[in-house]
């Protein structure tokens, strides 16, 4: 059974249990947008502005402490925990720029002693690109997805392969890109693959790399696809 | 075929010994009657106890959801997977299993004797499954009793699962008893066996909420029996104290009783959560079964057809679980093991049917076609366990956890890292079994966090391909499979010299797996 209709099963179930009336038979990550969209806040002022707010936290992590442990760190921490998609994505983006410079530092002494280091970085900025991501941002969905992407070599994890398709169905065509990808080395079975197959078939307009991924899945498994873009 | 009254339907147990030529039927002890089927339960507790010997996680549930958390009572140390954190799992099992881990750990605080003993333990109470068959199979005749029972005992996919600390697992080996007590009670109520058929099935429900449906469908039927009013009490006795059992092991953890249950199913199925996992088409379950069986299918499933003919509530029961199970996207073989051994079942009392027409078809033959199915049932087996998929199963999670154990015996270990797991959780401090930091090192930089808290640990387990990232001074202790492709090689020991400081910090195995989600 495609997931958006055990979804939508799933809560109207949920919801009888608990003697409550849930009307409507929605596609699930539509209405994960929707709410995500009606929820959604920009950065409470009280935090300060986004570039003071970047610079500052930036530096608290230079540090080697916390940002979420400062005070302004801990109003955006508010902020993104009570639905503000904005103060999740500057956390992560915090993260991400530190992980970047320690990637871009060449000199191994100098990677050791940076106190950011300190810090589980990358663990820090999933769980933050994970709250963006329930709210129902496709693209914090589709970093999540590409951040937990483990080494070429093994399978795709069901959790990414997850992921990249909740932010395909928001709309991300680099998502159903990275899917097929996969699909072409192997990384991802067929039969995985059920859910997006269906959600795909019911589009009017599915977009290039929607078109290409159908006629992926339309030929036998193991055969060699030619024509979908790489990502 | 006019319909017989049950009684004598109940009395073919000791028919059959006369009108086959075999011994009469001689009082005594139970076991004593019983001394065929005392044979079969020999067979299949040492393929079971075999079994147990081996280092087999067939699924992560099964240490994380049951095994760590029952260790985590008794040391006080545990790696928390996010469903204790969303509070979707009850504790009866880890409860259920906490005398045990305590009582090996207790003998034996060193070694492995806890995770033995609760495999030898599970063992034990899978032998359930097979007197089970024996007697629901034993409702036709004797002959079908023995070979259900045997079937039960050498099956590949029955004996399996039956040391695994899975919910499906205890499930099955407290259900499959609860059904055929509720056969017997149907016939001749009993104070006594009506509790403990009251007892085992709400246990069984509560270890595996899934199943509930096939219970109810199971429960109902027992309840239109002939002789069911006399046997509601005593089984509304046996359901309270398998609840207060339950509610008292969630009250124990700090959990309001059964809150889990909604949580699960709202979790799980309303925010799709276990969709996370993987899915699969509908049709899947159908399609893995025939897959299992192979070739062996195409006597299994003509022989299944009969023998529902016998017993068609089983096949009721087995069907709504495998229906029910289809709705849910994720799926995952082991999750309709009661099914599937209720069609084993089903499909070995089929073939004593066919047996039967054989013999008065061949006369000759009769005395050799009973024994020669015996025989076939086990070569079946065998190729099952022998051929895809189920040959992968032998050796899952052997090499995680033979890691983790060997880095735990080691002397010299003050701290463990695990650098970019193949999955998470994937340290377990049941098998590590010692009270030291454990880290987790994950993502593209987790060499520059390994190398800059490198005085935290000394042990690393890595993959082989993933040697060139680890912090300067850690050389290769040992690889298991050291033979196969470098790519393949995913549990590694790299080992330093020296000792540790600072302990776990921002690294702690369960303050990353929370911020991963896993």
């Amino acid at each position: 059974m495609p997931r958006q209709y055990s979804a939508a099963l799933g809560r109207l179930v949920s919801a009888l249990t608990l003697g409550l009336l849930v009307s409507g038979c929605h596609d699930h990550a539509r209405v994960t947008v929707l709410q995500a969209d009606s929820r959604d806040a920009a950065l409470p002022a009280s935090c300060g502005r986004l570039a003071t707010l970047q610079t500052a936290l930036s530096a608290e992590l230079m540090r080697g402490g916390a940002p979420e442990a400062s005070p302004m760190g801990q109003c955006t921490a508010n902020a993104a925990r009570n639905g503000s998609v904005a103060a999740a994505m500057l956390l992560a983006g915090i993260y991400g720029q530190a992980m970047s410079a320690v990637e871009g530092a060449g000199d191994a002494r100098t990677i050791r002693s940076a106190p950011a280091l300190r810090l589980d970085l990358f663990g820090r900025r999933i769980a933050w690109l994970h709250i963006a991501a329930q709210q129902g941002s496709a693209a914090a969905q589709l970093l999540l997805a590409q951040e937990t992407d483990g080494a070429a070599y093994r399978d795709m994890s069901g959790t990414t392969l997850a992921w990249y398709q909740t932010a395909a169905e928001n709309g991300n065509e680099a998502a159903l890109t990275a899917i097929g990808s996969a699909y072409r080395k192997g990384r991802i079975r067929r039969e995985q693959l059920y859910d997006l197959k269906v959600w795909l078939s019911r589009q009017t307009n599915s977009g290039f790399a929607g078109r290409q991924m159908l006629q992926l899945l339309a030929r036998p498994e193991g055969t060699t696809p030619f024509n979908l873009p790489k990502s | 075929m006019p319909r017989q009254p049950r009684h004598t339907e109940r009395r073919t147990l000791t028919e059959d010994l006369t009108t086959d030529g075999s011994a009469p039927p001689v009082s005594g002890s139970w076991l004593y009657n019983r001394r065929d089927i005392a044979g079969i339960m020999a067979v299949a507790l040492l393929f079971r106890l075999i079994l147990s010997t081996q280092t087999i996680v067939h699924q992560p549930d099964e240490v994380w959801q049951y095994l760590e958390p029952a260790y985590g009572l008794v040391t006080g140390h545990w790696i928390m997977a996010w469903e204790f954190h969303a509070r979707i799992r009850g504790w009866l099992v880890p409860m259920m299993l906490y005398p045990i881990v305590a009582l090996g750990h207790a003998l034996a605080p060193a070694t492995q004797l806890h995770i033995w003993l609760v495999r030898l333990v599970l063992s034990v109470l899978s032998l359930g499954v097979v007197a089970a068959c024996y007697e629901l199979g034993g409702r036709v005749s004797r002959r079908h009793g023995l070979m259900a029972g045997w079937v039960a005992a050498i099956w590949v996919e029955v004996f399996y699962f039956g040391p695994r600390s899975s919910g499906e697992a205890i499930a099955a080996s407290l259900l499959m008893p609860a059904i055929a007590l509720l056969y017997r009670l149907r016939e001749r109520p009993d104070f006594r066996l009506a509790v403990a058929a009251g007892f085992l099935l709400v246990l069984g429900a509560i270890v595996r909420f899934q199943y509930l449906p096939a219970i109810a469908l199971i429960a109902i039927w027992s309840a239109w029996g002939p002789n069911c009013r006399k046997s509601w009490l005593p089984l509304l006795l046996g359901n309270c104290l398998a609840l207060a059992l339950g509610a008292t092991a969630d009250w124990l953890a700090g959990q309001t009783p059964f809150l889990w249950i909604y949580t699960n199913y709202n979790i799980n199925m309303g925010q799709s959560r276990s969709a996370m996992f993987g899915t699969v088409p509908p049709d899947w379950y159908v399609r893995q079964i025939i897959a299992t069986w192979g070739l062996s299918g195409l006597i299994m499933v003509p022989a299944m057809i009969i023998g529902a003919r016998r017993l068609p509530m089983l096949l009721a029961v087995a069907l709504v679980i495998i229906g029910v199970h289809m709705l849910v996207p994720h799926k995952e073989y082991r999750f309709v093991l009661l099914a599937v051994v209720l069609l084993i079942l089903l499909a070995s009392v089929g073939t004593v049917d066919i047996g039967q027409w054989l013999g008065r078809r061949y006369p000759r033959y009769r005395k050799f076609i009973i024994p020669l199915l015996g025989c076939l049932w086990f070569a079946m087996s065998l190729a099952v366990g022998l051929c895809k998929p189920f040959v992968t199963y032998w050796g899952t999670g052997r090499g995680t956890m033979t890691a983790l154990v060997d880095a735990g015996q080691r002397p010299d270990i003050c701290g463990l890292g695990i650098f970019r797991a193949a999955n998470s959780p994937y340290a377990s401090y049941a098998f590590f079994n010692r009270d030291l930091p454990i880290l987790l090192f994950d993502g593209p930089v987790a060499g520059a966090a390994a190398a800059a808290n490198r005085r935290r640990f000394n042990v690393v387990i890595a993959a082989r391909l993933d040697a060139g990232h680890l912090p300067r001074g850690y050389r290769l202790d040992h690889c298991l499979s050291p033979n196969r492709p470098y790519a393949k090689q995913l549990d590694c020991t790299y080992a330093r010299p020296g000792g540790c400081g600072g302990g776990a910090g921002d690294f702690d195995y369960n303050l990353v797996l929370t911020r991963l989600d896993h």
